[in-house]
């Protein structure tokens, strides 16, 4: 039976495991693995700018765009389930924002086989569509560039030794903190008869546990780094590229470039 | 050459940490520090890289005396081996961690890169250069938390429990790449085999100060003494 | 509260790059000079581990959901208030920006050009608003946990509250949904009212227990902590900090607004039709010919046709239906290259497993 005080709280850790199946996919090496960080990195912004950039009517126009992830998720062996379970959770929200249309533009814009499709249907889908296509495309960059090759391409973009180092802290104790978070989860529950969760009055303790010992952590992360010379000044994980780009990869970025405006522009 | 002459210690709240200790370790000796819990083995390590902020006594590596100025010194001298290898690879990438101490010495990408795979190759973990950290194993993690040091070229090292979370054959393994070094080193162990495969010398500290110290055979041949010391 | 890319516009979505870049650059040049103003030893360079390893903990801590009574969803911590009264505000916004970027790129959450929205929404307002205008003044009237609470809940509630505005704001000026204004805000406000008080009391009570075990580590329980020595931003700076982000934003989004009769507009469009109209010549008609040739911004002819009389909306149908189905012959020409290199990499894999 439930206490009635029981307000709990879930603990949802699958979100680090995935984390943990997107760098095994950085790890291949496809033909797309092998393209420069700079042609991925940049055909992935033109690519999320421009199937922003359409109307709210223009579905026409925008189902060529599912082309380019078609294209390059095979070929960079990113697995279609992978795919499936980014999408996922990335969509309630532009639902919400996209149903709305559905409700209020009530107007008929489409006659398909008689049945007439309203302007907030065609609103909606293209909402959908734009959703899925960006989410997937910077799925598509992270699963064939690694976190230090990406961190190496902003650093060599111009992005401040502060700002990658941060990201790569962030990122490298993602999981050990997460990890600690579950251990220490793990024997809250244990412990709590029939709770499913933590009680929202052993939250501060519960938080402030991890807060504090994540503060030590950090201690101890900078006695590391102090006593291999660290001063304070900030260094980035990789000075310049990994190589110089090619007139290959160049060809490569204004092909996918040119393709993805060319498209825009005939629409 | 390491020495320490009466070195004392303390939290930042006060309370003695280390209590006048006074050691010395020659080039290539290798010297196990043992003790029970909160001896002060760990905060005797922070202290002679010089980490902890309420100091007295002398230490001295290869003839620098360890001061304000001379920390930065003393640390390419010295390398210390944090317990937790998550602590000590803070980069996501292996090559990365090895790299960030002859980066932090200001030396030039390209030579960084061939100390970086000289190490590697030293510690037979060349195929570990592009993973992520986190992925690595325990004991790859320790090995990558050694290599992290000794790409620096100290002539002292200092482990702190380097045995703790390793399975048998890992530690079998870190057992036969530390004899391999040629290294002085000073290993704080709770580990006594370990300790004996190692070390020709062991220092027991209890409460902060030295309480005996033998070659394993008379420290650690004596269970009723072992006892006494906390162990 | 992440925004998505889907609904945003490349205008506003490059507005709120803009600021978003703007306030990181200051404050990585606050915290510079805090480190120049004398830290005491070694605390300086200390910051540089303990942003990096607090961002993670933001992560770890959000992993733990709560469910909101009586709505059935579920929230978690955003960390915005936490991480300014541990580390202070510039060094908070810059480790909350860390995460809010990880989370685009490896977990979904908010999109790439949706960035600037997100770092803005949930780092500037909890960082630079709620925290010097409610959170420290509350706190000047004495440490203790009732304090505490009434300033983190007062001040995580109004974060949140400016936060779910903001996307509102952002969403009506891209002009992508047709979620009337007040609908809108009555969908967002309540709900983010409920999770803000919820959060608010957790972070009350971290703080609290922070406070009882290492109260040193505190931002405003100063001396010690990892903050500013002294309050940094005082009330006056953080005013002009404000009053120029919302010149910005305004000048930036009215700029737009004013071209595009969208969203915000186009609301008040709605009601009164003939606006549309009337507006001819002048700035109107430049703004049709720059958008003409600049084919990035949401095409609007189309809705300006459908936005008339009905005998119009069909004719524009008319074309649009025959892209729809051009474009749904490209959909199906998608699928089968996927599938067709799916299916060929998958035997050229097997072929290989065979011989190895």
């Amino acid at each position: 039976m439930r206490r009635p005080d029981s307000a709990f709280s879930a603990f949802k850790p699958e979100r680090v495991s995935g984390l943990k199946a997107l760098e095994l996919m950085a790890e291949g090496d496809t033909v797309i693995h092998r393209v420069h960080t700079f042609v991925k990195l940049t055909a992935t912004i033109v690519y999320v700018v421009v199937v922003i950039s359409f109307g709210r009517y223009d579905i026409g126009g925008l189902l060529p765009y599912f082309l380019y992830p078609a294209i390059l998720t095979p070929l960079s062996d990113t697995p279609w389930r992978a795919v499936w379970r980014r999408l996922l959770p990335a969509l309630p929200f532009p639902l919400l924002g996209g149903v709305s249309n559905i409700i209020f533009d009530k107007a008929p814009m489409i006659m398909i086989g008689g049945v007439a499709l309203t302007g907030g249907v065609i609103s909606f889908a293209s909402i959908m569509i734009k959703a899925l296509l960006s989410v997937w495309a910077v799925l598509l960059l992270v699963a064939t560039t690694g976190v230090s090759e990406l961190s190496r391409q902003l650093s060599a973009l111009g992005v401040p030794d502060a700002a990658i180092v941060q990201f790569n802290l962030t990122y490298r104790y993602l999981a050990v903190l997460a990890d600690e978070a579950r251990a220490m989860y793990e024997s809250y529950i244990l412990r709590s008869a029939d709770i499913r969760g933590i009680r929202v009055r052993d939250m501060g303790a519960f938080v402030g546990t991890l807060l504090l010992r994540s503060i030590d952590r950090a201690e101890r992360v900078y006695a590391a780094m102090k006593c291999r010379g660290f001063s304070g000044s900030y260094l980035a994980p990789a000075h310049g590229a990994r190589g110089k780009i090619g007139a290959p990869d160049l060809l490569c970025l204004f092909a996918v470039c040119a393709a993805i405006i060319i498209l825009r522009c005939l629409s | 050459m390491l020495i320490v002459r009466n070195l004392c210690a303390s939290y930042p709240d006060g309370k003695a940490a280390i209590n006048g200790v006074s050691l010395t370790i020659d080039d290539g000796e290798r010297v196990a520090l043992i003790g029970a819990n909160g001896a002060g083995k760990s905060t005797l390590m922070r202290s002679i890289m010089g980490l902890m902020p309420a100091m007295s006594g002398s230490i001295e590596a290869d003839g620098v005396t360890l001061t304000q100025n001379t920390a930065r010194e003393i640390r390419k001298k010295v390398g210390i081996v944090f317990q937790n290898p998550d602590d000590q690879l803070f980069m996501t990438r292996v090559f990365d961690d090895v790299a960030f101490g002859p980066r932090n010495f200001g030396l030039p990408e390209d030579e960084v890169k061939e100390k970086v795979d000289s190490v590697l190759s030293q510690m037979n973990i060349v195929h570990l250069r592009d993973r992520v950290s986190d992925r690595l194993s325990s004991g790859e993690k320790r090995v990558a938390g050694i290599a992290s040091v000794l790409v620096m070229r100290p002539a002292t090292l200092l482990l702190d429990e380097p045995s703790s979370f390793l399975d048998p054959r890992a530690r079998r393994t870190l057992i036969k790449t530390l004899l391999s070094l040629p290294h002085a080193m000073l290993i704080a162990t709770h580990d006594l085999g370990f300790a004996r495969r190692l070390c020709s010398r062991v220092i027991v500290l209890q409460n902060g100060q030295i309480s005996a110290e033998g070659t394993p055979d008379e420290i650690l041949g004596d269970e009723k003494k072992l006892e006494d010391y906390g162990l | 509260m992440h925004m998505a890319d889907a609904l945003l516009s490349p205008a506003v979505s490059a507005a709120m790059t803009v600021v978003s870049v703007g306030a990181l650059g200051y404050s990585a040049v606050m915290l510079k000079k805090e480190e120049e103003r004398g830290v005491p030893l070694g605390a300086d360079d200390r910051k540089v581990p303990v942003m990096g390893v607090m961002g993670a903990f933001v992560f770890a801590a959000q992993m733990i959901n709560f469910t909101i009574p009586a709505t059935g969803s579920s929230g978690h911590i955003g960390g915005g208030i936490l991480l300014a009264a541990m580390l202070g505000p510039h060094a908070a916004f810059l480790t909350l920006a860390a995460v809010l970027v990880i989370q685009c790129l490896f977990f979904a959450d908010g999109g790439l050009m949706a960035l600037g929205c997100n770092i803005f929404n949930m780092g500037f307002y909890a960082c630079f608003a709620a925290y010097p205008l409610i959170f420290k003044p509350i706190m000047k009237l004495g440490l203790g946990a009732k304090n505490i609470t009434a300033a983190s809940v007062a001040s995580v509630v109004a974060g949140l509250q400016l936060g779910a505005f903001s996307v509102v704001l952002e969403t009506l000026a891209s002009g992508v949904t047709e979620l009337p204004f007040g609908t809108f805000l009555l969908l967002m406000m309540p709900i983010h009212l409920a999770i803000g008080a919820i959060e608010g009391v957790i972070t009350a009570g971290v703080l609290c227990f922070v406070m009882n075990m290492r109260p040193e580590l505190l931002d405003f329980s100063a001396p010690g902590g990892f903050g500013p020595r002294k309050a940094a931003l005082s009330f006056g700076r953080t005013l002009m900090v404000l009053l120029t982000m919302a010149a910005l934003i305004g000048g930036g989004l009215s700029l737009y607004a004013s071209a595009y009769p969208d969203g915000l507009e186009w609301s008040i469009e709605k009601t009164a039709p003939s606006s549309e109209l009337e507006r001819t010549g002048g700035a109107y008609d430049t703004a049709a010919k720059i958008q003409e040739s600049t084919a990035i911004m949401p095409d609007y002819e189309f809705k300006s046709a459908a936005g008339g009389d009905t005998g119009s909306s069909f004719a524009a149908a008319g074309t649009s239906a025959a892209g729809l189905a051009g474009g749904t012959m490209t959909l199906v020409l998608a699928c089968a290259v996927g599938w067709i290199i799916t299916m060929f990499r998958k035997n050229k894999r097997e072929k290989d497993n065979a011989a190895a």
